[in-house]
């Protein structure tokens, strides 16, 4: 395996590593994946962990580009900056370009991390080059079931002798949402994010327009909103009705904290995206 | 290019460097920037590269780099070491001398201000000024520090006591070496760690060096009487805590350390 910084983009202002798997190792894949930023933290991702997954796809075959978007991490913002979520949109484009260029591919896998995510899914929305994305915390809603699961772990917690304090806040938490929903339609609030965030019906059909497009898709859910998203069954409860979980792959990894913290956690994380990208590949011949 | 990525270091145990090249001619004092580690680093990252930009603006040529085993450099996290990072520090250095000028400009954060500090008095050329924000000295007060974060992290996160997500999930009690926030504190560390010594001030100042000591330590700050004009004591403002995973209500780039850096400080 062999890494190199490179410089791309149309005003050379972005900045990446390139991890070009050893010759005996290639799987002739056209297939790269695209690794970005989360949050504000650089290339190398929460707890280094872009760097570990690419090693790791590398070791598998699998060529991959991690870079910064711009303004973040070493690069730099172009002379004309658009707004910020579209000008990421076209920095992942940048980036397809110059990984089709320089590793002879021409298909694309990308990880995204929380506002990673968002930019995995927009740009699979608009580039057929895109062919499967990972998206880890990305819109999180919350069901009927995943409220009563929170309500009655916390009664546990506190004990019966504080049970009026733990009714009268579900009632108060009950009154907002239902204010919320009747306001806006929406179906669960996500506090994960700035940008704003889609009703569970909108996000439902950006999801179907994407498999309709034929794209693969892994979601991924940490432990960290408890009181929102908090089951392995939650994914089927809150998309059942669209039709959406038997065309796509889904996983509540309850141990693992947003920023995969401990070693169990990154091992479980790594896992579970790299044997993911591996048979979707096979399955698919990308 | 003003910005340019760089190897440094032999085929087989190279790692990675960021030049900033200065905006305007004749370039003033190069500028070697010193990361700290782990979480520190990640949280950094913003800071180091503001500083860089800002320094380039004025004229300085400015490297920061990535240990081997760290950040986007090549080489195993669980392998780190002090005196393999003064020797990549010491590479670094070297790399930025063969652009000419004046004697340079270190600094550092935390353990890169620990390194910075071991690599000037390993250094056949030492810098003209030494910066060092928060030097770490007591590595096993680092160390509890770590743990202590590390607990509190993963608490928050999945809000639970830490007690409880122990015997829920499983969780191993955090310890040295080990794996602590993300980053694993191999044998070698652990043990650099655990056998830091303080700063030798008189050492560094023989070096004919110029330094600026920041810290929130009383008994640091009460030591620039008997040392001179070469040594400058300054107190933090707004300590932050760099290991938190995230910035919160603390600024992502201090005021205060900007200005410190930028500021001139000639021997006297």
């Amino acid at each position: 395996m062999s890494e190199q910084t490179i410089v791309f983009g149309g005003a050379r202002h972005l900045i990446g590593t390139i991890t070009v798997p050893d010759a005996q190792k290639t799987n002739h894949s056209r297939t790269a994946v695209l690794l970005s930023n989360a949050g504000v933290i650089s290339r190398v991702g929460p707890r280094r962990l872009n760097v570990k997954l690419a090693r790791r796809l590398a070791d598998m075959g699998f060529p991959c580009l991690r870079w910064d978007m711009s303004g973040l991490g070493d690069s730099q913002r172009p002379p004309v900056p658009l707004p910020q979520r579209q000008q990421f949109i076209n920095d992942a484009v940048e980036a397809m370009n110059e990984a089709a260029e320089r590793l002879a591919v021409d298909s694309f896998v990308m990880i995204g991390f929380c506002s990673g995510a968002e930019i995995a899914f927009r740009l699979a929305l608009q580039d057929p080059r895109l062919k499967a994305a990972v998206l880890f915390d990305h819109h999180i809603y919350r069901s009927r079931a995943a409220a009563i699961r929170w309500y009655r772990r916390r009664l546990r917690e506190v004990g019966l002798a504080r049970l009026p304090l733990v009714l009268g806040t579900a009632l108060g938490h009950g009154y907002r949402a239902l204010s919320e929903r009747v306001r806006a339609g929406d179906s669960g609030t996500d506090p994960a994010h700035d940008w704003s965030v889609p009703t569970l019906d909108q996000y439902a059909g950006h999801i179907k327009a994407l498999l309709d497009q034929d794209v693969d898709l892994l979601f991924l859910y940490s432990g960290v909103f408890p009181d929102v998203f908090n089951h392995a069954s939650q994914f089927e409860e809150l998309y059942g009705r669209y039709d959406i979980p038997r065309r796509v792959f889904h996983e509540f990894m309850p141990e693992v904290d947003h920023l995969v913290t401990t070693e169990k956690a990154q091992c479980r994380f790594i896992e579970s995206v790299t044997q993911w990208v591996s048979r979707r590949s096979e399955v698919r011949h990308w | 290019m003003s910005l340019e990525p760089i190897d440094i270091g032999p085929p087989g145990r190279s790692f990675v460097g960021m030049l900033n090249h200065p905006a305007s001619a004749p370039a003033r004092q190069p500028c070697l920037l010193f990361n700290p580690l782990g979480q520190e680093a990640i949280r950094t990252a913003p800071l180091y590269r503001s500083l860089a930009d800002r320094l380039q603006r004025v004229g300085h040529r400015v490297l920061r780099f990535d240990y081997r085993g760290t950040g986007n450099s090549s080489g195993d996290e669980t392998s780190l070491c002090l005196e393999d990072m003064v020797s990549d520090a010491l590479a670094a250095s070297d790399r930025l001398r063969l652009f000419g000028g004046q004697r340079q400009m270190w600094f550092g954060l935390s353990l890169g201000a620990t390194i910075a500090a071991q690599a000037a008095l390993a250094a056949r050329e030492p810098p003209g000024r030494l910066v060092l924000w928060q030097p770490v000295t007591d590595g096993s007060d680092y160390c509890r520090r770590m743990i202590e974060q590390h607990r509190r992290e993963l608490a928050v996160e999945l809000q639970g006591d830490w007690e409880s997500l122990r015997s829920e999930m499983g969780f191993e009690e955090p310890s040295v070496p080990g794996h602590l926030l993300g980053f694993a504190v191999g044998p070698k560390l652990a043990a650099d760690l655990m056998g830091l010594k303080p700063l030798s001030i008189p050492s560094l100042l023989g070096k004919d060096t110029v330094v600026d000591y920041a810290s929130d330590d009383p008994a640091a700050l009460g030591t620039h009487a008997v040392f001179g004009q070469r040594w400058q004591a300054l107190k933090i403002a707004s300590p932050i805590n760099w290991l938190a995973g995230e910035a919160a209500s603390t600024s992502l780039v201090p005021q205060q350390i900007v200005e410190l850096v930028l500021s001139s400080r000639a021997r006297p």
